[in-house]
């Protein structure tokens, strides 16, 4: 009887087994145009429910960088902050709400969407990418908004401003690595989910985002490293490196960025695919 | 159950020679966190499921060992009661969820055609559409070209552009059965799609089954409508109880299925008995619980005479289910004793759970309380016990006390003398003391030692004071001036210093009297006399407070934190000064006394 079926299963694939690597990214890039209409209509689907609409996208990070530079700026002022505190501010607060929206939404990929994953056969790795995507199409406006606080602030535009965009395409790929970690971690036990803001708050403190962190750990060469090599603190180094002139990025930034974003892609993509057949198992 | 036909022995109804589908011993294992079967008191309290709420992590099998073969050409009803495990087995066919063992092979990727393929609430009919259509690889311009038809097919109107959450629940599932059946697949599992929507959707829906079968290799068909079952399918599988019970010819199955589901009604006692032989354990609790409690449940469910002498016991909502079944000429009876007791036991259960989870829940709290009184008496101990310390580390402040002694720990005078021009002036003389644990502080000046505080030439003065200015007067050869500290208990101690007078007659010499420079005369005649303190008594360490090392530090200590201000505002100004030293000297020089405006606090102390 077994020997039949081995026999007849010949021509036959398993069903509920993950597809070879190769085949598993081919049929990702055959439909990737699921993920990316997935996140454009869930962009404008979540802004559609407010009377402001599409204007929160800007709004939002708006308000967090005035909360913030009220707050750090205002009450707790250190010797610290730079000179340019308003550029210094919003740019990090910027690009560091880039990584969070990555991050969260990544961690709710796959749970969140529990019931098209158990209903439709698809390369579930486009979940995470339609996150990652939404929040790329959210940074755009971001980025433009940041560009004109910048001039409204006094800080000359310059030709380097374009290095903006290689560097936010490096820092999506790391966030896509991120996301796709998380994704499969929340599914494994949904902790992870609890842990994130909390992940999210260390590294906000460790980002230097309101203060320098070199002035504050000028007198640690040790620590001051490691700051260094917080990867959220690497792109928002660089991309104050190329839009303000006070703050150039400093070289172990340059090189921890290019290293940080290959290993979390190539983690993150293979640590997902391993479960590829698993994600219909949520409850 | 008898006809349990293991695959590729049932010759007959395999049309084809091409296996499509082969399931091999197929298991499916979900996990769940829910609250779980009963435990002993120790067990659920010790275990880590406590922590979690009660909540335990629980495999539930939904699939244990289903195994068969379709080949080409074929059309499979699947029957079974609800719960039974079909749709989950037609998601493992389809490669949604993993099996947790044995295969399942394929030779296409199955479609699942599924009404609780559940899409994106907060999107339009239209995204939707386009979503799904993608995600079942459809290129863009198919999708786009696609969307017409299957809103059509749908009947959507205008309701195509409104948000899927506002769609009525025939509508959404006729867009999702319009979606999933857009495309034409070689393998196609229905999952209760027949029965979407009202009777024209119905018919509707049939007909385009009925299409896809044609261009399909293999149809795989769950429902719970026999009839239909019936009239489209050759081959039925019954599964029950997440196994495959049996396997044929689609009138024998049903036959066998539509008594079984008849049997259960017949009397209590002998479907029960019948379901305990017949079953498969798949829960071994269950069937602990049937045979003990068969007869009660009849009682109890209905203590009325029966209805009637040839239906089954029934109450009567389940007399409506009944006679619509009757109606729909399919006699399902759905009344079971088992079930009765199974939810009595689960009631129970779930008090029981509930019992627990309060005992739990109070204990966390009683504990809670306890750890935070205990926390607050700690931090209540902790605050007390350095406080004595920190009195004499605030330097300036008079507002630490203890009920301790007071201590004069140093009274001195700036200068052993003081100098008079003429008999008729007035001197001054700066007296520098600390003292500790005070309530009130006073000064006196006389001949001898009295207490300052009934007679004070001041009072209410600091704990600390450095270099404080006392009029002295010249017409004395010498004055005893006495500190007295209060504690706050009442108790006092004197300290005292005598000064004497020195006849100078130029005016510059009282200059020099003040000076500084005169502190480092630590003369014996300033000694605040350990041999008059009465607190040397009380306090060990004033013998050594006459020694002036005490002095020196004194001075210094008003100064550091007024220090940390100044030095932080020099800085500023520091910017200009680099840059106006070409003016010349008279501007800078009330420059320098605008920078050094700030300093002039720390050198009143001196």
């Amino acid at each position: 009887m077994k020997a039949g079926l081995e026999a007849s299963a010949a021509d036959l694939f398993e069903v509920g087994h993950r597809p070879p690597f190769g085949r598993y990214l081919a049929e990702a890039w055959q439909r990737r145009t699921f993920a990316f209409m997935l996140a454009s209509y869930r962009l404008f689907g979540s802004m559609a429910r407010n009377r402001l609409g599409v204007l929160w996208i800007v709004l939002k990070p708006l308000f967090t960088a005035l909360i913030y530079g009220t707050i750090f700026g205002a009450l707790l002022s250190s010797s610290a902050r730079p000179d340019d505190w308003v550029p210094y501010l919003i740019t990090g607060v910027f690009i560091f709400e880039f990584f969070t929206g990555c991050f969260g939404g990544g961690s709710r990929a796959i749970t969140g969407n529990a019931k098209l994953v158990q209903s439709l056969g698809f390369p579930r790795i486009l979940l995470p990418v339609s996150v990652v995507a939404e929040q790329l199409m959210r940074l755009v406006p971001i980025i433009v908004l940041l560009g004109i606080l910048l001039l409204v602030f006094g800080e000359p535009i310059s030709w380097s401003w374009l290095l903006v965009i290689p560097i936010l395409a490096m820092m999506t790929v790391f966030n896509l690595g991120v996301a796709l970690i998380v994704a499969r971690m929340s599914v494994w036990t949904r902790d992870v989910q609890q842990f994130i803001p909390i992940v999210n708050r260390v590294l906000f403190y460790a980002s230097s985002i309101f203060f320098q962190v070199d002035v504050i750990f000028a007198d640690n060469p040790v620590v001051l490293t490691i700051a260094h090599l917080v990867p959220t603190y690497d792109f928002i180094a660089l991309v104050r490196g190329v839009m303000l002139t006070a703050h150039p990025a400093p070289m172990l930034a340059v090189v921890a960025a290019p290293i940080w974003t290959i290993l979390a892609i190539v983690i993150g993509v293979v640590y997902f695919w391993r479960a590829e057949a698993r994600y219909g198992l949520s409850d | 159950m008898t006809e349990l036909l293991l695959p590729g022995s049932a010759g007959d109804v395999i049309a084809g020679p091409r296996a499509m589908i082969v399931a091999d011993d197929a298991h499916v294992n979900y996990r769940v966190f829910a609250s779980g079967k009963r435990m002993s008191t120790r067990e659920s309290l010790l275990s880590k499921n406590a922590l979690r709420g009660g909540r335990g992590l629980h495999t539930v099998a939904a699939l244990r060992g289903v195994s068969f073969t379709a080949s080409e050409g074929e059309t499979i009803g699947v029957i079974g009661h609800n719960g039974s495990g079909k749709s989950t087995l037609f998601r493992a066919m389809s490669g949604l969820i993993p099996t947790s063992e044995g295969t399942i092979w394929a030779a296409d990727r199955p479609v699942l055609l599924g009404v609780n393929a559940a899409l994106l609430p907060e999107l339009s009919g239209e995204n939707n559409i386009k979503l799904g259509l993608l995600a079942m690889g459809f290129s863009q311009e198919e999708a786009a070209a696609h969307v017409d038809e299957i809103a059509d097919f749908a009947e959507l109107n205008e309701f195509l552009y409104h948000p899927m959450r506002t769609y009525s629940s025939g509508m959404g599932a006729r867009l999702r059965f319009a979606i999933a059946s857009a495309k034409s697949h070689s393998i196609l599992l229905i999952d209760e799609a027949l029965a979407v929507g009202d009777r024209r959707f119905k018919l509707k829906s049939e007909q385009r089954i009925r299409g896809l079968r044609d261009s399909a290799g293999l149809v795989m068909i769950v429902s719970h409508s026999v009839s239909s079952i019936r009239d489209t399918c050759e081959r039925v599988l019954w599964i029950h109880k997440g196994e495959l019970r049996a396997d044929g010819a689609a009138k024998d199955v049903i036959a066998d299925y539509v008594k079984w589901t008849k049997q259960p009604g017949n009397a209590a006692v002998g479907a029960a008995s019948a379901v305990k032989t017949a079953r498969p354990a798949a829960k071994p609790k269950a069937n602990v619980v049937v045979p003990t409690s068969v007869e009660i449940p009849a009682v109890l469910e209905e203590p009325a005479p029966p209805v009637a002498s040839t239906k089954p016991v029934l109450s009567p909502f389940e007399q409506l289910l009944a006679d619509a079944a009757v109606e729909a000429k399919e006699l399902v009876v759905p009344t079971e004793g088992v079930r009765t007791i199974a939810r009595r036991d689960r009631y129970r259960r779930s008090m029981r759970e509930r019992n627990r989870r309060r005992m739990i829940a109070l204990a966390i709290t009683g504990g809670a309380v306890l750890l935070a009184v205990a926390a607050g008496a700690a931090i209540g101990v902790l605050t007390q016990v350095p406080a004595p310390n920190r009195v004499s580390g605030a330097p300036g402040t008079t507002v630490d006390l203890t009920d301790g002694p007071p201590v004069i720990a140093s009274f001195t005078s700036s200068a052993p003398s003081a100098a008079c021009a003429t008999d008729e002036d007035e001197a001054t003389v700066q007296l520098t003391w600390r003292a500790e644990n005070a309530a009130l502080i006073a000064l006196a000046a006389g001949a001898a030692e009295t207490d300052a505080i009934d007679e004070p030439l001041q009072t209410d003065l600091p704990v600390l004071a450095v270099a404080h200015e006392v009029s002295f007067a010249c017409s004395e050869e010498q004055q005893t001036y006495t500190l007295t500290a209060e504690g706050a208990d009442g108790s006092r101690v004197n300290s005292v210093v005598t000064i004497t007078r020195e006849l100078v007659p130029e005016p510059e010499e009282t200059e020099e009297a003040s000076d500084p420079g005169g502190t480092t005369n630590p003369g014996g005649t300033t000694n605040p006399g350990g041999t008059t303190n009465p607190g040397g008594t009380t306090n060990p360490s004033s013998p050594s407070t006459p020694t002036t090392p005490v002095q020196p530090t004194t001075p210094v200590e008003p100064t550091t934190p007024v220090e940390p201000t100044a030095p932080v505002e020099p800085t500023e100004p520091a910017d200009p000064e680099p840059t106006t030293p070409a003016e010349p000297e008279p501007t800078a020089a009330p420059e320098d006394t605008a920078v050094a405006d700030p300093a002039p606090s720390p050198t009143t102390g001196s």
